[in-house]
């Protein structure tokens, strides 16, 4: 059984597969061939998600994988369908992957766990929950050392030394067997972090918003966050892993948390959009209020929800002076125009801090 | 009072039922003229760059009505029926417009949300008519009339009639001339029968589709399309889908390219998608392959702003020539 990646997806979804019996193909991480496999079976016009997805897949398959556990959804945004029609793509490239599709209308956890009961033989009830408590204490663990990253990446004196105790964390807390040792993990990755040799000088703090499969995979925004981190940034964000589980496999988000977005996205954006879309306006709004230096869209290109929001985003940018910068990656994209893109943005943002050039602001694209 | 309705987007659709509506609340509806070159240029400017083409071609029409209407009609499509969306730019839509003309017109924006049933159609009139100043009660006799209007050309359309001729029939086209979806009279010579699918904007827009309907009439072909196939058969089609689509216009194309396929009533299926157009990316897909395994020809045409006529034309003769020569080969089973 396999799934597609997504950024730390991986960890938390491999131990609840495993520990409910199932036999866990994880996906190679993505690279440049991942991309290329997909790309050339999926639909022209298909955003990344689709093709990177389909390129675990493929790349799963040749481990031995033999069934994919992916997302469903009722739209209005394009991923809800994906599995349909990767399971068409799949089946005319030859492959002989079967699809789970997991819908999110019966997406409450029995109906999950019906789904999966036909792929997992010695199956309990008792066994899925210990699983399942297991997984989203991994998952709200991996969340918590992420922020401490973002942080110390922005100050460590040595580069690389954030990023590699991050590194360490994860392959412990892929093996962590018990909420308990997830928690301990957490609490000494958390110092660890922290207690980094820091550098002298300022920090300006940037928002990352977008489309969650863009933002949360490090590969499809070609670690746009390191980038980030490395020209002295620390990213802010608020879409992570466990929020995006609450909210899509379980529809728990709570509803003052809807419409306290709601309100923020007024009046630039007066309804839902699908996918992110909203939430890239209402949080972009929250770190202008809160005196973040700049903001950062990420998105695959073509991307409906987070095309509204940024034709939207620069009243924002008027209102609160928040310069943002909005990124479509595609497979196409290159490493060097994203920096360069990156590197202007931070210099701009560090000019409008400087002394005497508060009235700078930024050229209409 | 002047409203200006966009010649773009779901105006194709629904302005039989826009513009009885606000006709009868008592104001003052009318179109913008048909999508020129200049049009999309306006839009191009206006919009962000990785827009769909559909959208930028609505700009385009909200900038010529900015100049000349006291308000410009916005509608907020969500849902036009249970489950199903329309596109989440449609959702959107208002709040892009809004931006895009730097509030220089008052636009009238009703929200259209039928997830829960037709009472949405109700309260979306209701809002117009609260825009206007309007008392309520007149919003459900314009609605009523509205909804009728608007049947009344859908049923036209099951008879045959495209919908550029429906909207012309009512006044709110220029008579294009020519007829139904057969050949033109006076065409070199009949031929046979093709669908044309995609995107009502994108189909019956002159500029769009570089005026493709038209010019494969002239040339003795006789089309279908999405809307002249019976709404019930478009959505037995649809559902031969392991998952319904939940977007309202991909269901109605993916539907009749199936039916279409399976009653053989066609010889060659032509799918108009627009760049970055999320559920075309599918849909047309989805029809692609559907099409491969019913072996019957098919060409996907991708259109943005940069598309240029005579390589669009190139590709429609070769395809149709195609489609000719196989048909004199082996005569088509059945």
């Amino acid at each position: 059984m396999t799934f597609p990646h997504m950024g730390t997806l991986y960890i938390p979804l491999e131990t609840l597969l495993s520990d409910l019996g199932a036999e866990v193909v994880v996906p190679p991480p993505c690279t440049q061939r991942t991309l290329e496999l997909g790309t050339r079976i999926a639909p022209e016009g298909a955003c990344l998600p689709l093709k990177v997805g389909l390129g675990n897949f493929l790349e799963a398959e040749e481990q031995g994988a033999e069934a994919v556990v992916m997302a469903g959804g009722s739209g209005p945004c394009r991923f809800g369908y994906y599995a349909q029609v990767q399971r068409e793509v799949l089946r005319g490239a030859g492959s002989g992957l079967e699809m789970i599709v997991l819908e999110p209308p019966q997406g409450h956890l029995r109906a999950l766990l019906e789904e999966l009961r036909r792929w997992l033989p010695g199956f309990t009830l008792r066994r899925s929950w210990k699983a399942f408590q297991l997984a989203w204490a991994k998952i709200l663990a991996i969340d918590e050392v992420e922020r401490a990253l973002q942080a110390a990446r922005a100050t460590e004196a040595v580069r690389g030394q954030a990023d590699a105790a991050f590194a360490r964390f994860l392959t412990a807390c892929r093996r962590a067997d018990s909420p308990r040792r997830v928690k301990t993990l957490q609490a000494e990755a958390a110092a660890e972090l922290e207690a980094l040799p820091k550098r002298e000088g300022p920090v300006l703090r940037v928002g990352v918003v977008g489309e969650i499969y863009t933002v949360l995979e490090p590969f499809v925004n070609l670690h746009t966050e390191r980038r980030l981190g490395l020209l002295g940034v620390q990213v802010v964000r608020r879409l992570f892993l466990g929020d995006w589980i609450r909210e899509h496999l379980f529809r728990l988000r709570v509803r003052r948390e809807r419409l306290r977005l709601a309100e923020l996205a007024m009046p630039h954006l007066n309804h839902f959009v699908g996918g992110h879309g909203l939430e890239t306006v209402a949080h972009s709004v929250e770190f202008a209020r809160e005196g973040i230096a700049g903001v950062v869209q990420l998105a695959p290109l073509t991307c409906m929800p987070e095309i509204v929001a940024e034709t939207v985003l620069p009243e924002v940018t008027e209102k609160y002076g928040l310069p943002t910068l909005t990124l479509f990656v595609d497979e196409h994209t290159g490493e060097a125009g994203l920096q360069t893109r990156l590197e202007a943005f931070v210099d701009l943002l560090a000019g409008r801090g400087a002394p005497g050039r508060q009235g700078l602001t930024r050229p209409s694209p | 009072m002047r409203v200006g309705i966009p010649q773009a987007l779901l105006f194709w659709t629904y302005a039989p039922l826009w513009f009885t509506l606000l006709k009868d609340l008592g104001v003052e509806p009318f179109v913008s003229r048909a999508t020129t070159r200049a049009t999309l240029d306006a839009g191009v400017k206006l919009a962000v760059e990785e827009a769909c083409l559909p959208v930028k071609v609505f700009f385009g029409h909200c900038a010529e009505l900015a100049a000349s209407a006291e308000a410009v009609f916005v509608p907020r499509l969500v849902s036009v029926e249970p489950r199903a969306y329309i596109c989440p730019k449609f959702m959107g839509l208002p709040d892009m417009a809004g931006r895009a003309l730097g509030r220089q017109v008052p636009l009238l924006t009703p929200l259209v949300d039928l997830r829960r049933g037709a009472g949405g159609l109700s309260a979306a009139a209701a809002e117009v008519a609260g825009a206007l100043g309007i008392r309520r009660r007149r919003a459900e006799q314009a609605l009523a009339c509205g909804l009728a209007v608007q049947r009344a050309v859908e049923a036209r359309w099951g008879r045959g009639c495209l919908p550029p001729v429906a909207l012309a029939e009512l006044g709110l086209l220029p008579a294009a001339g020519g007829g139904d979806r057969g050949p033109v009279p006076g065409a070199a010579r009949r031929r046979g029968r093709l669908g044309v699918l995609g995107h009502p904007y994108n189909v019956y827009d002159r500029q769009v589709s570089l005026d493709l309907l038209a010019r494969l009439l002239a040339a003795g072909w006789s089309v279908e399309t999405a809307e002249t196939i019976p709404a019930d058969e478009c959505e037995a089609g649809a559902r031969e889908l392991p998952k319904e689509l939940f977007w309202t216009m991909g269901r109605r194309v993916y539907g009749a390219a199936a039916y279409l396929m399976s009653s053989g009533a066609v010889e060659g299926l032509i799918y108009l998608a627009s760049f970055g157009c999320g559920p075309d990316s599918l849909v047309g897909e989805l029809v692609a392959r559907l099409a491969e395994r019913r072996g019957v020809p098919f060409l996907l045409l991708t259109l943005d702003e940069h598309t240029g006529e005579a390589g669009v034309w190139t590709r429609v003769e070769a395809f149709l020539d195609l489609i000719e020569r196989r048909e004199a080969r082996a005569p088509r089973p059945g």
